[in-house]
């Protein structure tokens, strides 16, 4: 069976947000600076759903998911003065989430020294917007344990890129690492998932 | 259409966590800031607060500092201010070159550090003390103005000191006296000096004592007050001065017996000691410098009793 996953990259998106409508981000900001919990409330309205489930697509659970949402939200709300391009507030929400996907990937590895293993229970087939492809799906399946036993940072990379369709740039951004850094992980990731599948 | 992680109730439940955890955050500052004001202001009221001794107060522009007894002042260079009973000290000028003090009453111990290159200079009367990196003491008493020197060297001035000027090595003192003191005298008691020692006996002068030559000596019961040891000591050298051996002894013996714990004893000792090596009664002689040894007496004098007392059991 042809690799479709693995091989083209980017992939088609596993989920799709529509836009809301409102003010912009950047005005929101302002407000939201200006004492207006108005505004924090709207931000998180806007962005909450696509930052839990990027959350969920990189660590695959949803508990440790929702706990990242949160977390994400509560130090962006205080720290929104450190924002220097309010109308790049998603990126900056995107780069905060991965950031904390990374220290819960750090804190699975110090629980698994001491022999406590965290039980993934989303898959990114079940993630997969309802337009995905079965045989598309089926491939995601396949490739569950393969990306589960990738390194976090490959992970994280090859799934922001080839999973959530990130641009190079953008999961480079997202991650805090340069694009060579960023093509090197995925391109590692991409060898893994390729032998793993080719065993398979 | 997209399968979301969370549902609409979830992504609700979340908001409400972050509100909640926003606010815990806000107390949880509010509440640092309390501490940390509490602990600031605490700091400042045990640094701040007015200690009660030293005193220090400013009456036309200069600054007096009152210490309690046994209370010690230490400066910046290093240098203590341990003052008695009652001690007053004006500052008369502080600088980095220059420490001045006027000791108005009382008495304090001057630790001097040594190597800052800081002159000190200390008022006491009529007497100008005069010092770079020493321990000395001055102290005002009834019957004049105490110096004596621990470690190093000081210069002593004043109108009644004789010539004027004098230098005082460790171990040596000066009583320059009070009102009842007319001329100044320099009175020396002398130890015999060992064989193995050929220094002049001046060098070994344990007490330089401003004196009239006419002054009382004998006399004090006729005061109101019993006498203080530093006043039988300038009574007793005055005797000796004056050829008064026998008042000489007996005023020195007073000292050791009513003050034996005090800090003229092994000093009058080892005084009474050298009048009897010098009268020929060596066998006394050698029992008061013991005596003296046995009282506390410093160095160098201590060195200077054992070697008469050495000399002394080859004789």
């Amino acid at each position: 069976m042809a690799l479709n996953v693995v091989a083209a990259s980017p992939l088609n998106r596993l989920a799709v947000f529509p836009d809301e409508g409102g003010p912009a981000d950047a005005e929101l900001v302002a407000r939201a600076l200006a004492g207006d919990a108005w505004a924090d409330g709207a931000i998180y309205r806007r962005h909450a759903r696509r930052l839990s489930n990027l959350a969920a697509r990189l660590l695959g659970s949803r508990a440790e998911a929702e706990d990242v949402l949160h977390d994400v939200f509560v130090d962006v709300l205080q720290d929104l003065t450190s924002l220097r391009d309010p109308s790049a507030l998603e990126a900056w929400l995107k780069q905060r989430t991965v950031r904390r996907v990374q220290r819960r990937f750090r804190r699975r590895t110090f629980w698994r020294f001491f022999g406590r293993e965290t039980t993934e229970d989303l898959s990114l087939a079940l993630l997969a917007s309802a337009a995905c492809p079965p045989d598309l799906k089926a491939e995601l399946t396949q490739l569950e344990s393969a990306i589960a036993a990738l390194p976090s940072r490959q992970r994280i990379a090859w799934v922001l890129h080839v999973v959530d369709g990130e641009s190079l740039p953008d999961a480079a951004a997202a991650c805090g690492v340069s694009l060579a850094t960023i093509k090197r992980d995925i391109a590692a990731a991409q060898r893994a998932l390729e032998t793993a599948q080719e065993v398979r | 259409m997209s399968s979301d992680v969370l549902t609409e109730e979830e992504l609700r439940a979340v908001w409400q966590r972050v509100q909640r955890s926003r606010e815990a955050k806000r107390r949880g500052r509010f509440v640092t800031l309390v501490l940390v004001s509490a602990v600031a202001g605490a700091l400042a009221v045990f640094f701040l607060w007015p200690r009660p001794t030293p005193e220090v107060r400013q009456q036309g522009g200069l600054a007096f500092v009152r210490v309690g007894s046994g209370e010690t002042v230490r400066l910046s260079d290093g240098s203590e201010v341990r003052a008695g009973a009652g001690a007053e000290l004006e500052v008369l000028e502080s600088s980095a070159a220059r420490v001045s003090l006027h000791l108005q009453r009382g008495g304090a111990r001057f630790s001097v550090a040594k190597g800052t290159g800081r002159q000190w200079r200390v008022e006491a009367g009529e007497l100008s003390v005069e010092v770079v990196g020493t321990v000395f003491s001055v102290a005002r008493e009834a019957v004049g103005t105490r110096v004596e020197v621990e470690e190093g060297v000081v210069v002593v001035r004043g109108a009644r000191v004789p010539d004027g000027v004098r230098r005082l090595g460790a171990g040596e003192s000066l009583v320059v006296g009070g009102a009842v003191f007319e001329a100044p005298v320099v009175a020396a008691p002398s130890a015999a000096p060992p064989p193995q020692q050929q220094q002049p006996r001046a060098a070994q002068t344990p007490v330089v004592v401003a004196a009239p030559v006419a002054a009382p000596v004998a006399a004090p019961a006729q005061a109101a007050a019993p006498p203080s040891a530093a006043e039988l000591m300038v009574r007793a050298d005055v005797a000796r001065r004056t050829g008064d051996l026998d008042a000489a002894l007996t005023l020195l013996d007073r000292v050791v017996t009513e003050w034996p714990g005090g800090p003229e004893a092994p000093l009058a000792a080892f005084t009474r000691a050298n009048l009897l090596a010098d009268a020929g009664r060596h066998d006394d002689a050698r029992a008061w410098y013991r005596r003296a040894l046995e009282l506390g007496l410093r160095e160098p004098l201590a060195a200077s009793a054992r070697s008469a007392l050495e000399a002394g059991a080859e004789r």
